[in-house]
């Protein structure tokens, strides 16, 4: 019953209401009819058909798939010829014609909504609506809170050629404005990012935003922005009938136009407010419709000053048009962008502002930016470019990445614009059918980007030429190296004067210590030119430190300090690294440690950590060499693996090096994927280590050991060995190495030769050099391996090249390598593999034994507390060598009265150092000498 | 023994002990009395000691 009762009461009231408007309408049509003056009631009988140019702008005018027209301003014309009998008929515009300039070029008479803010031109009616500007951004932006200051120093397009542009131009001097199309344009380019907000009358963006479904826009009122004025424009012929507009449009009840907005924004797409709509609009008309009636009386007081104001405002047109004009031209010159739409049926193309101008041409004719005007600015390279895009966005098969596109501007300079842009719509298909799309001048950025690719390929270049030159450099140094190396070598073991002996020793040091220095240089070109490669094998590190201890006991031995190491108790005994380049790593620390340690020790050690504990086939190492040395000082520690840069503070003379050691080092560590990282207290000592992550545990024992040999003593079985060299000293040096071993030697200049004696003579083994005039030892091995009589020959390559590429082709074809300068030891091991030694004697070695304890008698002792050791130890400092020589005697002497060979022997070490001058041997001697005697070893 | 005490002394002063190898071996050939020395340091407080010597 209750329920019964509400529905009833609720139909009474509906009806109640009902009666009320029904009353209240009649009431308002009576006060509607317009009573025009006897003036213009003749002008409009008198009127013609009037021509109204419906450009498309919707939500005013629309124009419908059936090529009708809808729209709010249609239907206020429809009203107006309701009220005053004037007739209209549409024109579609088929010229890319404003309304504006359609007007004022009298193509037309009337235009349907003309924009204006604050002041209306005289040649339009009193505005018949008022359209609020908000700002269009994505979300989460600080426009959404701070409205226009928001967008200070930053992009927002607006729509071209409308009062708005002119006026946020003149109002707001920090933003940028980028003139576009079209609404509809101006949003989607600010859904693409391409640009911070759009400014514009929110009944168009609320029509595109809903017509087009566009997401993830955020309007935004600003109370800094006018309301923006919609009124007919009537042309100058016309203007007559100004007055008569301006009546029906005051007369027009407000809920009327309320209505036109409705329907035409509801009609849209959407349609949830259909339903209630049934029952509230007449409702909602009705009380409007009541209200209006008051309001437009009010209207009827006001026109009288409207009129007079209209007066005013005619007066000011002129003036007013001309500093529009100017602002606008304003706001072109200083855009740096263009926005675009292609519609992509007929290839239109319309821009937000003027492309002529932005490429640097006075004036519109005087380019062609049509689809097909475009090929004739654009270098061959781009056309292609720009028509592949075109057809590519038209299959839809754009990839929505920006190209870049090379044309002549009006200057005809060469210059770059890039394009940015994206497909916007489509029809039912799904086929595009416009791009929208941003044309921006990048003419300075891709001339520095151009410029430093050019300067980066010219590094590159310079680079690999310094690689190159280094390479064959190493090979000319080589060369001569080679001559000083061996033939020291041969010489030293032939000269019995000790002195000269000496001066060879010498000679070899430098030029090992040349050797060494060229090979590290040709190491750092080499990684910085990215030719050095790191070959992992099955290798054992205890095998490594060994070897390492072989290298440096006698000099370890010599300063007095010790070699230990530390290896931990689980360490895999074979591990897949590169042991070439790890030995060489640690040769270079522990020979800095030897270097700058003077008393205290070295040690070395491997600890070892699992990253997965159950997984124990990958092992992480951490080396570590430590040494109780001079320490380095914290703010050097960075500088120190940086190449060609030494500790300052490190005396360079003192000691030596290229500085490469440790930069070589940290890079050849990093090709390992390691990390080699320093800790060091001055004074103190320093500790290096290497980390090597996740390191392979090898299944295979590691054997291989090298073998130590007696060159000396090897004695072979008269075979038969041909030496091919070019260059003289080469072959002799070879000749004389082999000399006295029980072999014949044959020798050969160049690779021709070499055949044709090895076909005559089949030696056993073949010595050949590669670089050879007239024939080179590939070609001449290649010969030989394909000769039936000669191919069993082995053939060991020699080279003094240390390219990578030739390498790899010794290696295949030659049966050993050996690289110059030849290594003595090296040379035989290899030799030996091919033709087998005699079993050879051990030679006995006639040297006395340092560490031999010698018990000397007390009266000896005295006698060298007495006489021998204040001698010595004045000669501190500065050594005069006479002084020495006069010493050294007296210890011969002393040796000889009290039958002691030590002193003998030591006095005899250090005449021989004092004759040739060698310092450093003269004070080691000296000292060894002191401490044995105060240390009661002998 | 006695001549050369009127045999000139040269004192050769150089950081790298195989420079002094050549420079000595070289002088001596002349027929000077020689003494070496690896720093300035030591060839100042060598000098002070003996007078008739030539810096090298």
């Amino acid at each position: 019953m209750n329920i019964f009762s509400g529905k009833l009461i609720t139909k009474n009231i509906i009806f109640f209401i009902f009666a009320i408007l029904m009353i209240s309408s009649v009431f308002a049509q009576s006060l509607k009819s317009i009573v025009f003056t006897e003036a213009e009631a003749k002008i409009i009988e008198q009127s013609q058909v009037l021509q109204v140019w419906m450009d498309e702008c919707p939500p005013y005018v629309i124009r419908k798939e059936d090529g009708s027209f809808s729209g709010i301003a249609v239907d206020m014309l429809n009203y107006v010829s309701e009220q005053s009998g004037l007739r209209f008929k549409y024109v579609s515009p088929s010229l890319a014609l404003s309304q504006e300039s359609a007007l004022m070029t009298d193509k037309v008479d009337i235009a349907p909504a003309l924009f204006s803010i604050e002041e209306v031109p005289n040649y339009h009616t009193v505005p018949y609506f008022s359209s609020p500007i908000y700002i269009y951004a994505t979300p989460n932006t600080s426009i959404q809170t701070n409205g226009m200051s928001a967008l200070v120093k930053k992009n927002a397009a607006v729509q071209k050629d409308s009062p708005l542009t002119k006026y946020l131009v003149k109002h707001f001097k920090d933003i940028k404005f980028v003139p576009c199309p079209t609404t509809k344009a101006g949003l989607d380019i600010v859904k693409e990012g391409l640009s911070d907000a759009y400014i514009g009358n929110s009944l168009s963006a609320y029509y595109e935003i809903k017509r087009n479904d566009i997401k993830g826009i955020i309007s935004t009122p600003s109370e800094d922005l006018p309301n923006l004025q919609v009124s007919f424009g009537v042309s100058e012929k016309n203007k007559n009938l100004l007055p008569i507009l301006n009546r029906v449009i005051v007369s027009i009840p407000s809920g009327m136009v309320t209505k036109f907005q409705n329907d035409n924004l509801t009609n849209i797409k959407t349609d949830h407010m259909i339903d209630k709509k049934t029952v509230q609009k007449w409702l909602w008309i009705g009380i409007i419709i009541f209200l209006t009636t008051v309001i437009v009386v009010l209207y009827f007081v006001r026109i009288n000053r409207i009129l007079a104001k209209e007066i005013k405002s005619r007066m000011k047109m002129a003036a007013s048009l001309k500093k529009s004009q100017e602002i606008s031209k304003l706001a072109t010159e200083h855009s740096q962008i263009v926005v675009f739409e292609v519609f992509l049926r007929d290839n239109r193309i319309v821009y937000g502002n003027s492309l002529a101008s932005f490429l640097g041409y006075e004036k519109e004719s005087d380019v062609d930016l049509t689809y097909d005007g475009w090929v004739n600015i654009l270098e061959a390279k781009s056309k292609n470019l720009f028509e592949k895009n075109m057809s590519s966005i038209k299959n839809d098969k754009f990839d929505g990445n920006f190209f870049e596109l090379r044309y002549t501007n009006a200057k005809g300079d060469l210059c770059w614009l890039k394009i940015d842009g994206k497909i916007t719509e489509r029809d039912t298909n799904k086929q595009p059918q416009k791009f929208v799309g941003i044309i921006m001048d990048v003419t300075e950025s891709k001339e520095y980007e151009l410029a430093i690719i050019e300067s980066r390929q010219e590094a590159e270049m310079a680079n690999k030429a310094k690689s190159e030159f280094l390479a064959n450099m190493s090979h000319e140094i080589r060369t001569p190296l080679n001559a000083i190396i061996g033939f020291s070598q041969l010489l030293s073991k032939q000269v019995v004067d000790i002195k000269q002996k000496t001066y060879l020793d010498s000679i070899n040091v430098a030029g090992n210590s040349l050797l060494t220095l060229i090979n590290d240089i040709l190491d750092l070109s080499k990684i910085e030119a990215g030719q050095l490669k790191i070959k992992l094998g099955a290798c054992s590190i205890a095998h490594i430190f060994k070897e390492i201890e072989q290298v440096f006991i006698l000099k370890v031995k010599e300063k007095g300090i010790d070699l230990l190491f530390s290896l931990h108790s689980e360490l895999p005994p074979s591990l897949i690294i590169d042991d070439l380049r790890l030995r060489q790593v640690l040769i270079n620390l522990v020979g800095n440690a030897v270097k700058f340690t003077e008393r205290g020790y070295i040690k070395l050690g491997v600890d070892l950590f699992y990253d997965d504990q159950t997984d124990h086939s990958k092992v992480s190492l951490i080396i570590s060499v430590e040494d109780t040395g001079i320490g380095i000082e914290q703010k050097q520690l960075k500088k120190i693996f940086a190449p060609f840069k030494q500790e300052d503070s490190q005396d360079n003379r003192q000691y030596g090096g290229t500085g490469l050691g440790l930069s070589i080092s940290k890079r050849l560590t990093e090709m390992m994927e390691g990390k080699l990282t320093v800790t060091s207290q001055v004074g103190k000592g320093s500790t290096f280590n290497i980390n090597l992550y996740n390191v392979p545990v090898s299944s295979t024992m590691h054997t291989v050991s090298a073998p130590s040999i007696n060159v000396q003593s090897l004695v072979y079985n008269e075979e038969t060995l041909l030496i091919v060299d070019d260059i003289p000293s080469n072959r002799i040096l070879l000749e004389e190495l082999f000399s006295g071993k029980n072999l014949h030697i044959l020798s050969a200049k160049n690779g021709l030769e070499a055949v044709n004696i090895a076909k005559k003579k089949l030696p056993d083994l073949i010595i050949c050099d590669i670089r050879m005039p007239v024939m080179d030892g590939v070609e001449a091995t290649q010969i030989l391996k394909s000769t039936e009589s000669t191919k069993h020959i082995p053939v060991l390559a020699l080279t003094a090249s240390a390219k990578q590429e030739e390498l790899e082709i010794t290696k295949e074809l030659f049966d050993g390598h050996l690289t110059k300068p030849v290594n003595v030891d090296e040379l035989f091991i290899s030799v030996n593999n091919f033709i087998k030694p005699k079993d050879t004697v051990e030679e006995t070695t006639d040297q006395v034994e340092d560490n031999i304890d010698v018990n000397i008698s007390e009266v000896t002792r005295e006698k060298l507390y007495e006489n021998i050791l204040p001698k010595l130890k004045a000669e501190v400092g500065a050594v005069d060598i006479s002084e020495i020589q006069n010493i050294a005697e007296e210890m011969v002497e002393l040796g000889k009265q009290v039958n002691e060979d030590y002193i003998t022997k030591c006095g005899k070490e250090l005449l021989t150092a004092a004759s040739v001058f060698n310092i450093e041997g003269i004070n080691s001697l000296i000292s060894k000498f002191i401490s044995k005697v105060e240390d009661n070893q002998i | 023994m006695t001549d050369l005490e009127e045999t000139p002394l040269v004192l050769i002063t150089d950081d790298n002990p195989n420079n002094i190898k050549v420079a000595g071996s070289t002088i001596a050939t002349l027929g000077y009395k020689i003494a070496v020395s690896q720093s300035g340091q030591n060839t100042i407080e060598f000098a002070e000691k003996n007078i008739q010597i030539s810096l090298f």
